[in-house]
């Protein structure tokens, strides 16, 4: 293990563990700490909110019901290390109910596949691609291919995250991932992009 | 996109006030609930209207403790520190309302008080196994950011 690969590796490890000591310091009922909370989690959980509503003003109203959902379950929360995972599953919750909401509609299932992404295949596609293109493109595919692309890729949740994130088993997770990186080529290459 | 909104939230949705409010609303529906609900079932010979009046109370004061119960459990649920000195509150509170009764029954006989006294007396370990429970939880929560506090101090 080279040494920048071990300095990510231990930033990442203090990262949960700062997380953690947020949630305990709520849990306690210490209020300094909500705040905390909120000017750590609140700039992804937006971003996560914009990129599924397609406006600030949507993300904005998102956001604050996201929050009402953490206040009300923060204490209910056994493990602080899956802090990412939980507050992204309240996004989702809360997101998709907004969106049955506004267009009476529900989720389809996917099929289950095995199909895994190959770790050079996520590098290659993560480089070639060019990011306002490929955030223009990523915002007209349908919902659930566009959620699992953002989760993954931009706010770079683990498969197991994901699966927890969406209340989808792991291998759908994988074969949901596997079909949106091919729409959004798909996409691409219409426009000329290589992907 | 700012985080202040969160913290105007955070405000009302952590209110203290909203939360001991909640709780004295409990506590005190409680113990009254215990006191007309005795009277109605052990007073002899009550007018109908009197016992009409008792049982009605009775069933008001349960119904605002369980919505107590339903707000402290979904809308304002307490944090550790606050279940502590909630259950210290409880605990204090049916400890006292149990000698009383007790005191009605030894000393003045009075009948009435013989349900209210076994009815406090229950409170009163729930109340006490909430305590430590909450005193438990409060520690353990404790010890944990201690040392999450310390791991985080030594990578520094």
């Amino acid at each position: 293990m080279d040494k920048s690969t071990d300095f990510i590796q231990q930033q990442s490890g203090a990262d949960t563990r700062a997380d953690e000591l947020l949630v305990v310091r709520c849990q306690l009922g210490e209020r300094a700490a909500f705040d905390a909370l909120a000017a750590r989690w609140y700039r992804p959980l937006w971003r996560y909110a914009r990129n599924l509503t397609g406006n600030d003003a949507a993300a904005d109203d998102a956001t604050q019901d996201i929050w009402v959902g953490v206040l009300r379950g923060i204490d209910k929360l056994r493990d602080g290390a899956r802090l990412r995972s939980w507050l992204f599953g309240i996004g989702h919750r809360v997101l998709m109910g907004r969106l049955r909401q506004q267009y009476g509609r529900s989720e389809c299932g996917d099929p289950v596949s095995d199909d895994i992404p190959a770790a050079d295949e996520h590098e290659t596609f993560l480089h070639e691609l060019d990011l306002a293109v490929l955030m223009d493109e990523l915002g007209r595919l349908p919902l659930p291919e566009q959620e699992v692309l953002t989760l993954f890729y931009l706010r770079e949740l683990s498969l197991d995250d994901v699966s927890r994130v969406l209340g989808i088993p792991p291998g759908t997770v994988k074969s949901r991932l596997h079909r949106a990186r091919k729409m959004l080529r798909q996409h691409l290459d219409r426009k000329g992009v290589r992907a | 996109m700012t985080t202040s909104p969160l913290s105007t939230l955070s405000d009302q949705e952590l209110s203290v006030k909203a939360r001991a409010g909640h709780v004295a609303l409990l506590l005190g529906n409680l113990c009254m609930s215990t006191i007309t609900g005795s009277l109605w079932l052990t007073e002899p010979g009550l007018p109908q209207r009197t016992s009409i009046a008792f049982a009605a109370l009775t069933a008001m004061g349960l119904c605002w403790a369980a919505y107590a119960v339903y707000a402290l459990r979904w809308r304002f649920r307490l944090l550790a520190l606050q279940r502590v000195v909630a259950a210290r509150i409880a605990f204090t509170f049916c400890s006292a309302a149990t000698a009383g009764s007790m005191y009605l029954v030894a000393e003045e006989g009075v009948a009435a008080a013989r349900p209210a006294c076994a009815v406090f007396a229950i409170m009163t370990v729930v109340a006490g196994f909430l305590l430590v429970r909450a005193r438990r939880n409060y520690r353990a929560l404790s010890a944990q950011k201690a040392e999450l506090e310390r791991q985080l101090g030594r990578r520094d």
